[in-house]
């Protein structure tokens, strides 16, 4: 016999225990509430963070390109997915030249199959560490010296450690450094100087014919800087009526940047409707279901009048059911999210294709408690007309109506 | 008197006529009476019952228990009269299906707060009531007569004035019937009144007192022949 004196809590709790079926339904519910609630709103703060970061720290103000690898370049940029496209390394010079470009950087783009670090292809990057300002301002930690031949910088997604070797074409190359998180392809990329760069791709031409191993004087992109005073446009214009002949094409980066703004404001716009719509349903279907099975429980509850309890009695055992039901479903919903949007943000950002930064833990943690009382209300609110209705119906009548 | 019930009346609306479940009923029951009223389903007895039990509010009458006027009380009121005076067993099943016989017969105490032994006081009356051993079973484990006897149990659990039973044995057989009542009897024996409605006749030999109540209307003795 267990002798613990009875509470509402330990009652409350009897009774979810003893109907498993129903107890597990309703916070089956309320966890589907809270998992749409809480990655919702993580998923779309992080792309609207993923699109600050860019624009703050993007530094080069145009991009120049071979004619027709446009996308190419932004696919490089946004996802990291590996791209080859090249044009002639005096190109450099060439755009240098071009009045209001201030400073301007060459950029190599490589592509690996595979390398040990990643289950995924990856994105190469040969850059000149003595004219970039692109690369170094997202360096965590200080790198004392030039990167050096051999040397790499990694992006924040690549599982690896600074001092650690990582092997590409069976070669291999020593972390030197690793960037900070930027929301962009640059995560899932690899950094490395222009010399390390060309020794990878004549490795790489033991496995495959690469057009960087028969002609040493190739660039991907060069990387712009705009004198103060000059526009983007002007300067892209400029850049184009000299070179457009010779199959140099721009990519502004304000542009490129308000083209992914309006396309993430269409998206978070559209997450934002679908979450509200869903929030909307789940709080009508929560009403109607706590309605429904509080509603076939009248007996039950007629009794506890019977016995003596005070509407406000009844309405607390009730209340204090459905509290217990949010809480188990509020936790077990954040819990789903969290394990489905945090290990797999590199997952959903490639699969976004737009820029994804997640917010900081102490955001995190915010928005976690705060989907938490969301969600952990939604249970008492939806029972609270009904145990009220039930509370004061006159006991003889609710104990028939429940027969 | 411990019970008194004066002009008491009950109207339902039935397809928008006016329909008296209960119409002018007076009663007085003394302390230690055990009073059967009998009737035939629908002549108005479980509505009386109930209105004196304090679940049922009537359209016009009174109702004193020990002097009180129970429907002149507040809800927290007539809540605790009904936890701690009143002693009420429903018709058919009336157990919380999710607790267990144990927890079933302690909950008014649970209810009204009362100090003392509640675990002990419950395992006395299951013992009283020749169930002892069925404490921690769930009422879904028992038999018809088995959970009568938990109800009578609950319902002695806060030493109430008074046992109201809404036809108690209607739906056990004849050995279990006759055990049934002979507890109540037992119960009344030892100083409870009783209240029980019924439209079974072999009952009426366990009570001091019988009444009939036919269309609404309560008259003193058994008037087997109107049966």
């Amino acid at each position: 016999m267990d002798n613990k004196p009875l509470n509402t809590v330990n009652i409350a709790f009897h009774t979810l225990k003893r109907k498993p079926f129903r107890t597990t339904g309703l916070i089956l519910l309320v966890a589907l509430f809270a998992f749409t609630l809480f990655g919702g709103t993580v998923l779309s703060q992080s792309m609207e963070n993923g699109m600050d970061n860019l624009s703050k720290r993007m530094g080069a103000d145009i991009l120049a390109v071979p004619y027709g690898y446009e996308a190419d370049i932004q696919s490089a940029l946004l996802r990291g997915e590996p791209s080859t496209f090249y044009f002639d390394a005096d190109t450099t010079e060439k755009v240098e030249s071009v009045e209001g470009v201030e400073a301007v950087s060459p950029q190599l783009y490589i592509a690996t199959l595979s390398a040990g670090c990643c289950s995924y292809p990856l994105q190469l990057i040969g850059f000149d560490p003595k004219t970039d300002f692109i690369i170094r301002p997202w360096m965590s930690g200080s790198l004392e010296h030039s990167l050096a031949d051999g040397e790499i910088v990694i992006g924040s997604n690549i599982s690896a450690k600074v001092g650690q070797k990582l092997k590409f074409f069976d070669q291999t190359y020593l972390v030197a450094a690793r960037l900070d998180k930027t929301g962009m392809g640059f995560d899932n990329s690899v950094f490395m100087n222009l010399t390390t760069a060309k020794q990878v791709v004549w490795n790489s031409e033991r496995i495959q014919a690469h057009p960087v191993a028969e002609n040493d004087n190739l660039i991907s992109s060069v990387i712009i800087k705009i004198k103060s005073g000059y526009t983007g446009k002007d300067v892209a214009n400029n850049i184009l009526q000299a070179y457009a002949k010779e199959g140099v094409h721009v990519v502004v980066a304000k542009n490129m940047i308000s083209d992914i703004s309006g396309s993430l404001r269409g998206l978070t716009t559209y997450i934002l409707i679908l979450a509200g719509v869903l929030l909307v349903l789940a709080v009508g279907v929560l009403i109607i279901v706590f309605s429904v099975t509080l509603n076939g429980r009248k007996r039950e509850f007629s009794i506890f009048r019977v016995l003596g309890a005070t509407r406000s009695k009844l309405v607390k055992l009730i209340l204090c059911e459905s509290c217990l039901i949010s809480i188990f479903g509020t936790a077990a919903g954040i819990t789903a999210a969290a394990l489905v949007v945090f290990p797999f943000s590199t997952y959903i950002s490639t699969l976004l294709g737009l820029p994804y930064l997640q917010p900081s833990p102490g955001v995190l943690f915010l928005m976690a408690a705060l989907s938490f009382l969301i969600s952990f209300a939604t249970g008492p609110i939806a029972s609270a007309y009904a145990a009220v209705q039930i509370g004061s119906s006159e006991i003889y009548t609710t104990m028939k109506e429940g027969e | 008197m411990l019970l008194e019930i004066k002009g008491l009346s009950k109207e339902y609306q039935r397809r928008g006529k006016a329909f008296w479940a209960v119409n002018s009923v007076d009663l007085s029951i003394g302390q230690g009476d055990f009073v059967n009223i009998i009737g035939c389903l629908g002549s108005g007895k479980s509505t009386l019952l109930n209105m004196a039990a304090g679940l049922l509010m009537p359209t016009s009458g009174s109702i004193r228990l020990n002097g009180t006027e129970l429907y002149a009380l507040k809800d927290k009121d007539i809540s605790e009269l009904r936890n701690t005076r009143l002693g009420y067993i429903p018709q058919g099943l009336g157990t919380l299906s999710t607790l267990t016989v144990f927890d079933n017969v302690r909950l008014p105490c649970f209810l009204s707060r009362r100090q003392g032994d509640a675990s002990g006081r419950a395992s006395f009356l299951l013992d009283e009531v020749g169930i002892s051993s069925l404490a921690d079973m769930l009422p879904s484990q028992l038999s018809g007569g088995e959970l009568r006897r938990v109800l009578i149990a609950r319902a002695l659990m806060n030493e109430p004035d008074i046992l109201i039973a809404d036809e108690p044995t209607s739906d056990l057989d004849i050995e279990t019937t006759r055990e049934i009542m002979e507890l109540f009897a037992r119960i009344n024996q030892n100083g409870t009144t009783i209240l029980i409605v019924t439209h079974e006749l072999d009952t009426l030999e366990f009570g001091n007192r019988v009444l009939t109540m036919a269309s609404g209307q309560l008259t003193e003795g058994s008037h087997l022949g109107s049966l």
